[in-house]
């Protein structure tokens, strides 16, 4: 009985086991990947939020498989999972009986198998039995190709091998997959993702996480000293550059380097990227006063400095820059706001947008004179996207691995080919050319006439 | 003369190859197949004429760039890289039936580069996310990848409407042996497979270098990962489970089906790959 119990216990545990390993599994998974992949191109994609599971049934479901968010969701991670258990399972139950295969050197066959090889060609020369042999040899040598002669009476037997190995190439495919996951992991586990947004002259040394997932201490501070960007003639940004110093904890300089888009920054591991840029305040500013009557004049001042306004004896102060100013609704872009005290010391508020110059006649009322901003000097800020990822590594690695993989499957197969040199009456050698392969045997029948080719040549 | 109007003669010289493929097939004309593969050599000698003359032309506007960079371009290079492996494809076979089925797509591709009003053929500059070498290594990759797919497509429906060797009944007994083209449509999907790989890699280690991420999920690279995903089954199955003819062709198709998502649907869709799109 106990002992029945056990083999029946092993036979489940067998069950389980090749189900793991079947190539059915496979295909399931990756369909199944594939299929899900779709509904997260359909819903966009919010990663990081947290919407609270609402009244309808939808919402419900949509919460409980983080439709929002899926790529991320504990089901899809779980079909990943699968795809690498599978991925190691049906390795290791395979692995072994190719690696014997691989380990020996196979015994050349009986020449009873050569004249049955389906690719066999048969033909007759005339010429010398210890000549067609090294003919023999040479046509089937090469890069590779392990060559040998066996002799048995007045038969000879020339063989060539080639690629062995190749048979492992599979299993790298499937070792790389399994590297890009762990890659994955390991970036999820260890690394960060962020943003910060620095004005020049500005420091930084927190970053905001993606996904509001709190803030994170870099390690070292960065310093925007200056961001720049540059325009074709079309208006089309050509270039986005912030010059970087990064500073260490007691506020020593490290180094100072320009970052662009495609080349960013890298220290310790973290990468600054050149993500967004915007105005974070006006370093100075040029009015154009409009009186009701006269010419408009041009005043050139800064931010929170008064301008005396000569028709009135009033003054103007700007106390504020925003880079995109809403107003009731209305985006009014850049815009600075402020207010206009009289003489009499009466005050009111002033909304400057740069794009609508007409914004401050409209609402000019008796002051006597409209406000427009002629143009100013911004002061950026640049916006860096900040973040360490430890897995890119492995990924590169399963990368590499996966193309070199690819290629030894499906251009390069174990290749046998064997040339079988008999003596006839008249003296001449017949020679029967065959070969086997484990995939592929189309390039090898391709190989075969060639070397029959060569073997025809005198 | 620019590169504009070349590739609009391109586009009517690739059309009358087209054509010639059918009839040539239809009517059992060898010399007429000749003709057709001669004005097809023509329309891939003017189609890259016109992609160095557009490459030469930004340089004379001060952008200076290579044209892989907007729907026309791309369209334009689709072409290119169809007729390119067709051509290959033909000289390794010797047989032009395909050219019936696939002359069209090479058509197809650029007629809609030229012909579509909503496609604008005008040369823009660079916009900083897109300067970097891995524009081109990712663009030729991924173009060379569909191309595979895409020859693989019109001999997965020349397998489908085969009536069946033996049978001498029709037109369609004309074409290649059914084992021929279900080892033409297995070899273009190694091919486009491997160059798809390429592409993708080639995407994810530029968006690491522009974005500060290898992968992200963008409808995009999530539908390219798709499209591999298929055509990834469609090789197991054969190499694993030796599924060959309808079953394949089959899966062939719903494989090109994902790759023209990939291209055009997924412009629909909000991401990261807008460059495409206009």
């Amino acid at each position: 009985m106990e002992k029945n119990r056990t083999t029946e216990e092993e036979g489940v545990i067998r069950q389980v086991w090749m189900m793991f390993a079947s190539i059915k599994l496979s295909i399931i998974v990756l369909l199944l990947l594939a299929a899900t992949s779709v509904v997260g191109t359909l819903i966009p994609q919010k990663p990081g939020a947290r919407p609270e599971a609402g009244e309808g049934l939808w919402s419900q479901i949509s919460s409980f498989l983080y439709l929002h968010d899926m790529y991320n969701s504990w089901w899809f991670q779980l079909l990943l999972l699968l795809l690498a258990v599978n991925l190691i399972v049906c390795s290791l139950e395979r692995l072994p009986a190719v690696w014997r295969w691989v380990r020996k050197t196979p015994r050349p066959p009986r020449a009873e198998r050569v004249r049955k090889l389906d690719n066999a060609a048969v033909f007759v020369l005339k010429e010398d039995m210890d000549k067609a042999e090294k003919k023999a040899l040479d046509a089937l040598g090469g890069w590779g190709i392990r060559t040998g002669v066996e002799r048995d009476g007045d038969a000879r037997l020339v063989h060539g091998e080639f690629g062995r190995w190749t048979r492992l190439g599979v299993y790298g495919v499937h070792l790389s997959v399994l590297l890009l996951l762990a890659g994955g992991l390991v970036g999820s586990l260890f690394g960060f993702s962020g943003f910060v947004n620095i004005p020049e002259g500005d420091t930084a040394h927190e970053i905001r996480l993606r996904g509001g997932a709190g803030t994170k201490d870099t390690g070292f501070s960065i310093r925007c000293d200056s961001f720049y960007v540059g325009f074709y003639p079309d208006g089309t940004p050509r270039e986005y550059r912030s010059t970087l110093t990064l500073l260490d904890r007691d506020g020593e300089e490290i180094l100072t380097q320009d970052i662009r888009v495609n080349h960013p920054l890298t220290y310790q591991g973290v990468r600054m990227y050149q993500s967004s840029y915007g105005t974070a305040a006006a370093r100075s500013v040029s009015l154009k006063l409009i009186p009701e009557e006269g010419e408009p004049i041009l005043m050139t001042g800064e931010v929170r400095e008064p301008f005396s306004v000569p028709f009135t004896d009033g003054h103007i102060v700007l106390m504020n820059f925003m880079d995109n100013f809403q107003l009731r609704g209305h985006r009014l872009g850049p815009t600075f706001l402020g207010f206009y005290e009289s003489a009499e010391g009466k005050r009111e508020t002033l909304v400057l947008p740069r794009r609508h110059p007409g914004f401050d006649r409209m609402r000019m009322g008796e002051r006597g004179f409209a406000i427009e901003i002629n143009d100013y000097e911004p002061l950026y800020f640049t916006g860096l996207q900040v973040s360490k990822d430890p897995g890119v590594g492995l990924v590169y690695l399963g990368f590499t691995l996966m193309l070199l993989g690819c290629w030894v499957v499906f251009y390069l197969s174990h290749r046998r080919i064997f040339v079988l040199l008999e003596r006839r009456e008249d003296g001449s050698v017949e020679y029967t050319l065959g070969g086997t392969a484990n995939r592929g045997h189309h390039a090898l029948k391709q190989r075969l006439v060639k070397i029959e080719e060569n073997l025809k040549k005198a | 003369m620019n590169s504009s109007l070349i590739l609009s003669i391109v586009t009517f010289v690739y059309g009358a190859a087209a054509l010639l493929y059918i009839s040539a097939w239809i009517f059992q004309k060898p010399l007429w197949g000749k003709g057709a593969t001669a004005l097809l050599w023509a329309g891939f000698l003017g189609n890259t004429a016109g992609f160095c003359l557009r490459w030469a032309e930004s340089y004379q506007m001060g952008i200076g760039r290579i044209p892989l960079s907007n729907l026309y371009e791309s369209l334009v290079f689709f072409s290119l890289t169809m007729a390119a492996l067709y051509l290959f494809v033909e000289w390794k076979t010797g047989r032009r039936e395909v050219g019936a089925f696939f002359g069209p797509l090479i058509f197809l591709a650029i007629a809609y580069a030229s012909l579509s009003p909503n496609i604008s053929d005008q040369i823009r500059p660079l916009v900083p996310a897109l300067k970097s070498n891995w524009l081109t290594i990712h663009v030729v990759t991924c173009f060379l990848g569909y191309a595979g797919f895409a020859l693989a497509f019109a001999t997965s429906i020349m397998f489908l409407i085969h009536p069946g060797e033996g049978s001498n009944r029709g037109w369609r007994t004309r074409f290649p042996a059914p084992e021929v083209l279900d080892d033409l449509t297995y070899r273009m999907v190694v091919f486009g497979f491997l160059f798809l790989s390429l592409g993708i890699i080639s995407g994810s280690v530029w968006a690491n270098s522009a974005w500060g991420s290898y992968w992200s999920w963008d409808p995009k690279e999530t539908w390219s990962l798709i499209t591999w995903i298929i055509y990834a089954v469609l090789l197991h199955v054969r190499l694993m489970r030796s599924w060959t003819g309808k079953k394949i062709a089959w899966l062939s198709i719903l494989g090109f089906a994902a790759v023209m998502f990939t291209y055009f649907g997924v412009n629909f869709l909000p991401g990261l790959h807008s460059y495409g799109s206009f």
